[in-house]
């Protein structure tokens, strides 16, 4: 199929982008910044219009797939294959992620102009990076096999350390940097094992080896071989394995730690990590493996509770907060904790558009939390406020992206609906009512920014009236441009896709509830409007307050004290393990070869002493030691020589 | 006439003995004291061996293991030394992959020690000249004799290259180097020796060839007595748990050019017996003790890696970082299934290229800043980009980052000891195969520790001192020649990170 083999490009395009990147500017006719902005704008784009015109002929032929292969590494039944499998998710998957790279390149080309290390290089190596990071998740949504699942997900971790790492002179943001990449090599460990454990009994017998190794287009099948031989337990051991590696980088509980450090990287990496790129990666992975882990209903269950777990937790932690970037990333795991909610209950379809659709609504938060932030305002919105009258349009969007992300209007309301009604025909009512209680919690810390950073008295020291009869609000169009197609996006493309999507993103085998339920929706719908109107009296009006206790307070803030727990393991498993482990091969391994030494150099002196010399050179014991050995090595061979007559 | 004439131009020996013959010229009192001619002689040297070596390399074609089981280019030297025992060269596909190496790592070392060695150079190019020699020789042996030859001979420069540019305690590292070595020579020349006098006996010739058909057939005593002595040679230079004091201090003192020979090629030889006597003679024997050797191997990776997260030295970190690499490749050499070895012979390639370029790394670092603490470093970005930028990759590559060399060797090794047919036998320490590897594999966390801790100590984190002649804040340049033995380095790393059936076609076992 023709189709199958353009999908090469995808992988190819935006390494030529990035290796165009690195030509020096005096070999260029045009500014080098615009002819870096073009070339990655063109990878995307040709690879976006790729996604759409297979997305198109996959939704006029549902069933079908794309699927190309090459050997990657072939080592007698050890094969890893590298290849493009395009299947109705990963073309949903992939035009969410080309859909939220456009218009961050676009906003990244200004945003990432100011001088905040000076020089070109920087801009350059941003944007080779940001190409990398863009073809590592390509190759992790085209993956065609586990295996080629892990590569591009370490590459992922890899530049998306980079990156955040991206101001590495700033000690929070290096700090920040390697916080991610241990926590993720947590995950990378675990699905490491993971494919250990699948590939063993894979490749025991030849005749089994399915092509592909791990083919992500045929789990099932595999699955329940291993399943057949593994036994319930131990195959229930290799999915939480795998639930581990997805959880740690889509940072759910414990794991969610990094999450909220990594927001030191440029905020348009902030909307990529969050919106298409590493946090989706771990929603994906479980997605992808979903017909798999469907075999072990433990499975099913601990990602449903760690799902549910972490769309309250973190949504609490989201609403103590008072950094904009930090508030948009606890909301990220409280969001994705929902989607894992969604898929262990077994709403495939809902958890899939759930992760789609906020990946554009936060993306396009983020982009106005940077343009906020590069305007030169604060991050702290206790010092933002008011912005509604000088930036009505960016308040317009930040009020769009709440009100999708909490469910109520928008794309999001088609995605939590979906989620809900499976749940709800279903008839699985506890993980209905935690979620809609995550929902609502939801709503209160995102109207909690909204009316905090847009309502109220301004309290900023920027000053607006230099923006004032300028369009957009004084915003550079380079910035204003990417957050309007991400709020119009966000405005409508949920509600365009979701009426047909459960026909298109569908699991075999399982039943499809498709009926809808107005009196859960409208009950919600006005539960949700009292609880808008409550906020606007305490943030709004500020007829009611709140008092803070201060130990649930701090408990909260500190994130329940995982955060110290991960400090704990690194400073006294990793770091405290690896000294006493230093110690003793230092005194211990290395002393008793020492002494060894000492008893054979007590001997040569006894020796010397004996031949009554005086000669104090180490080479002479080393030689005299060499030629003992082999004149003793002479003497057993003569002697065998000698006896055996040879 | 003609095939003589080819097969006398083409022969391994000259391949073995020209080096040795270069370092003596070097040496002698006739060739000129002038470092510029001494350098330039030693690095042409070695390009004409790196080429001639690449023609072994393309026209040898038997597979290792193959039912034919011969090498190819068999080149015997008409010297009996004693009876029945001649010097004898031969080369396959992973010969000649080692001799390719060991060349390619001479030469580069060869280069980054032009800034490197200051002193009495025409003594350390002769030695290092002699030195390639030797290892080249251990590599094309082709008989038990010729092998311990070579292994014996090897030691004598590296004790002297130790010793006489390496850094404080270097005397002291060098003779734990050698009375190690020693000490695991013993018990290889005791096992030689059985198998000459029983070869003597049963009227076997006993080069390799013959070994890999008829070792089988040894008394079963005798071939484990045989294979033990072997093996405890080889894991001391591996080296494996228990046995890797030496390498530390050896390491840390040896200048950096012995440095990147001796982690790059010299602890190869011990994996490369180990594939080429253990596994290939004595392989069911072998089969007894690899259980345990997989068990070792795990315990070696995670207490290096351990150890090196605890390190405040870069070098000695490194050196810690090669003694857990050491036990990947063992894993996989001990694994017996194909993948298993093809990824401890391609990770043997690998590890090779990255612990140079990090030792080198390490050296210059050493040479700008005049200090390898940990702690006395840090924020080098600033001052040297390209260095960083270069250096970042090879430590990608040593955690094993995929599209990067590091990756298929480790993912290949370890994989091959997890699905190990060893696992189903009733061995001794057989049921500890799968734990051992897991246990191995969360070296994937601990390696990314301390490779981390390496970066940011180093080339990010806060400067806790400035660097000593840079006070102007300069950037700092490095020499053309340091550039670019780390580019090529890492440009191999990627090459054949991205195409690793380039190295894995060649040897096919």
């Amino acid at each position: 199929m023709n189709i199958a083999q353009n999908l090469w490009f995808l992988l190819i395009l935006p390494i030529l982008a990035a290796l165009c990147t690195l030509v020096p500017s005096k070999y260029m006719s045009l500014p080098k910044k615009q002819i870096t902005l073009g070339l990655s704008l063109l990878a995307s784009g040709v690879s976006l219009i790729i996604t759409l015109f297979s997305a198109n002929y996959l939704m006029n032929n549902p069933g079908e797939f794309f699927e190309t292969n090459i050997m990657f590494l072939d080592a007698s039944v050890f094969k890893i294959h590298i290849g493009a499998l395009l299947d109705n998710v990963s073309v949903f998957m992939l035009t969410i992620l080309y859909l939220i790279t456009i218009p961050v390149q676009v906003f990244s080309f200004k945003y990432m102009e100011q001088p905040a290390e000076g020089n070109e290089t920087a801009f350059s190596r941003y944007f080779i990076l940001l190409n990398l990071f863009i073809f590592s998740m390509a190759g992790l949504i085209l993956s065609t096999n586990l295996i080629q699942t892990y590569i591009f997900w370490e590459l992922v971790g890899l530049f998306s350390y980079l990156l955040i790492g991206f101001y590495y002179k700033k000690p929070e943001a290096e700090q920040a940097a390697r916080k991610t990449f241990l926590i993720n090599k947590i995950g990378d460990f675990a699905l490491f094992a993971a494919i250990l454990g699948f590939t063993c009994f894979l490749v025991q017998d030849a005749e089994t080896v399915l092509y592909p190794l791990l083919s992500l287009n045929d789990v099932s099948s595999w699955g329940l071989m291993a399943y057949v031989q593994l036994g319930p337990y131990m195959y229930a051991a290799l999915c939480i394995l795998i639930i581990i590696a997805g959880f740690t980088k889509s940072a759910q509980v414990p794991f969610q730690v990094w999450l909220a450090d990594a927001m030191e990287g440029p905020a348009p990496v902030s909307a990529l990590i969050h919106g298409a790129t590493m946090v989706s990666a771990g929603a994906y992975l479980l997605i992808r493996l979903y017909p798999a882990l469907i075999l072990s209903p433990i499975a099913l269950k601990i990602i449903a509770a760690i799902g549910i777990l972490t769309a309250i937790m973190c949504a609490v932690v989201a609403f103590v907060q008072n950094d904009i970037k930090k508030i948009l990333a606890f909301s990220t795991s409280s969001q994705l904790g929902l989607v894992f909610a969604a898929l262990g209950c077994g709403a495939y379809s809902g958890a899939i558009l759930q992760l789609g659709m906020h990946g554009i609504a936060k993306a396009m938060m983020f982009l106005v939390a940077g343009i906020i932030i590069h305007k030169g305002m604060s991050k702290n919105i206790k010092f933002l406020g008011g912005l509604r009258e000088h930036t009505p349009y960016l308040a317009a969007f930040w009020l769009l992206g709440t009100l999708s992300l909490s469910g109520v209007f928008f794309s999001g309301f088609y995605a939590k609906e979906m989620i809900l009604s499976h749940l709800y025909t279903s008839g699985q009512f506890a993980s209905l009512s935690f979620i809609i209680i995550a929902g609502f919690l939801s709503i209160l810390y995102l109207f909690r920014s909204y009316f905090v950073i847009f309502e109220d008295t301004y309290k900023g020291r920027y000053d607006f009236s230099k923006d004032k009869n300028k369009s957009y609000d004084g915003i550079n169009i380079y910035l204003f441009a990417p957050a309007g197609v991400l709020a119009f996006l966000t405005a409508f493309f949920g509600g365009s896709i979701a009426p047909d999507f459960q026909r298109y993103v569908y699991i075999m085998r399982q039943k499809l509830y498709l009926t809808r339920h107005p009196e859960l929706e409208i009950s919600i719908f006005i539960v949700s409007g009292l609880i808008i109107y409550f906020m606007w009296q305490i943030y709004g009006t500020k007829r009611f307050k709140f008092k803070k206790i201060r130990f649930i307070y701090r408990f909260i803030v500190l994130q329940f004290y995982i955060n110290k727990m991960f400090d704990f393991i690194y400073k006294t498993l990793i770091k405290g393990v690896a000294k006493i482990i230093k110690t003793i091969d230092k005194y211990i391994i290395n002393g008793f070869w020492n002494f060894t030494g000492q008893i054979a150099r007590f001997g040569g002196y006894l020796v010397s002493r004996l031949q009554n010399g005086n000669i104090n050179s180490y080479i002479f014991y080393s030689f005299l030691f060499l030629t003992s050995v082999l004149l003793c090595a002479a003497m057993v061979y003569i002697k065998g020589l000698s006896h055996y007559g040879g | 006439m003609a095939d003589n004439f080819i097969s006398y131009l083409f022969s391994i020996s000259v391949l073995v003995l020209l080096p040795i013959f270069a370092g003596l010229i070097v040496i002698s009192p006739f060739y000129p004291n002038n470092a510029v001619k001494i350098r330039r002689f030693a690095k042409g040297f070695c390009v004409f061996n790196l080429i001639y070596s690449l023609f072994f390399m393309l026209f040898t074609g038997s597979e290792i293991g193959h039912p034919d089981g011969n090498f190819s280019f068999i080149y015997t030297l008409p010297i009996e030394i004693l009876p029945n025992i001649t010097l004898s060269f031969a080369m396959d596909n992973f010969s000649a992959l080692m001799c390719v190496l060991t060349c390619f790592i001479m030469l580069i070392a060869l280069v980054a020690s032009k800034s490197m060695i200051i002193s009495k150079q025409k003594l350390f190019y002769s030695l290092m000249l002699l030195l390639q020699g030797a290892i080249l020789g251990i590599f094309t042996a082709n008989n038990l004799f010729t092998f311990v030859l070579f292994w014996e001979l090897e030691l004598i420069p590296v004790y002297f290259l130790i010793s006489m540019w390496g850094g404080a305690s270097a005397k002291k590292s060098a003779q734990k180097f050698i009375l190690f070595t020693f000490a695991g020579s013993v018990f290889m020349l005791i096992a030689t020796a059985l198998i000459y006098a029983y070869g003597a006996d049963a009227g076997i010739p006993l080069d390799f060839g013959t070994l890999f058909e008829k070792a089988g057939d040894f008394p079963v005593l005798l071939q484990l007595v045989v294979s033990l002595g072997f093996v405890l040679a080889f894991i001391v230079k591996l080296p494996v748990f228990g046995f890797h004091s030496w390498l530390a201090d050896a390491h840390t003192d040896a200048p950096t050019p012995v440095s990147m020979v001796l982690a790059g090629i010299l602890l190869k030889t011990g994996a490369y017996g180990l594939i080429r006597i253990n596994l290939q003679m004595f392989q069911e024997v072998f089969q007894l003790i690899a259980p345990s050797l997989i068990f070792l191997g795990a315990l070696g990776v995670l207490w290096a890696s351990y150890t090196a997260i605890a390190q405040s030295d870069i070098k000695r970190m490194i050196a810690f970082s090669s003694i857990a690499h050491m036990g990947i490749i063992l894993i996989g050499i001990a694994s017996f299934s194909d993948f298993g070895l093809n990824g401890a012979v391609f990770h043997m390639v690998s590890h090779a290229l990255i612990s140079a370029g990090l030792f080198m790394g390490a050296g210059i670092i050493y040479q700008k800043f005049k200090t390898r603490k940990l702690e006395l470093l840090g924020r080098l970005s600033g001052y040297m980009p390209h260095f960083t930028v270069l250096i970042m990759f090879l430590g990608l590559a040593a955690i094993g980052m995929p599209l990067t060399m590091g990756f298929p060797g480790e993912i290949m090794s370890l994989a091959g000891g997890f699905i190990s047919p060893l696992v189903d036998t009733e061995y001794f320490a057989s049921n500890l195969i799968q734990p051992s590897v897991l246990f191995a594999v969360t070296g994937i966390i601990l390696s990314a520790t301390y490779i981390l801790r390496l970066f940011h100590k180093t080339f990010f984190g806060i400067p806790q001192n400035e660097p000593q002649n840079n006070p102007l804040r300069e950037k700092i340049r490095l020499s053309n020649h340091q550039i670019a033995v780390l580019s090529i380095l890492a440009l191999g790393i990627i090459i054949f990170g991205l195409y690793p059936m380039g190295i894995i076609n060649m040897i096919a076992f």
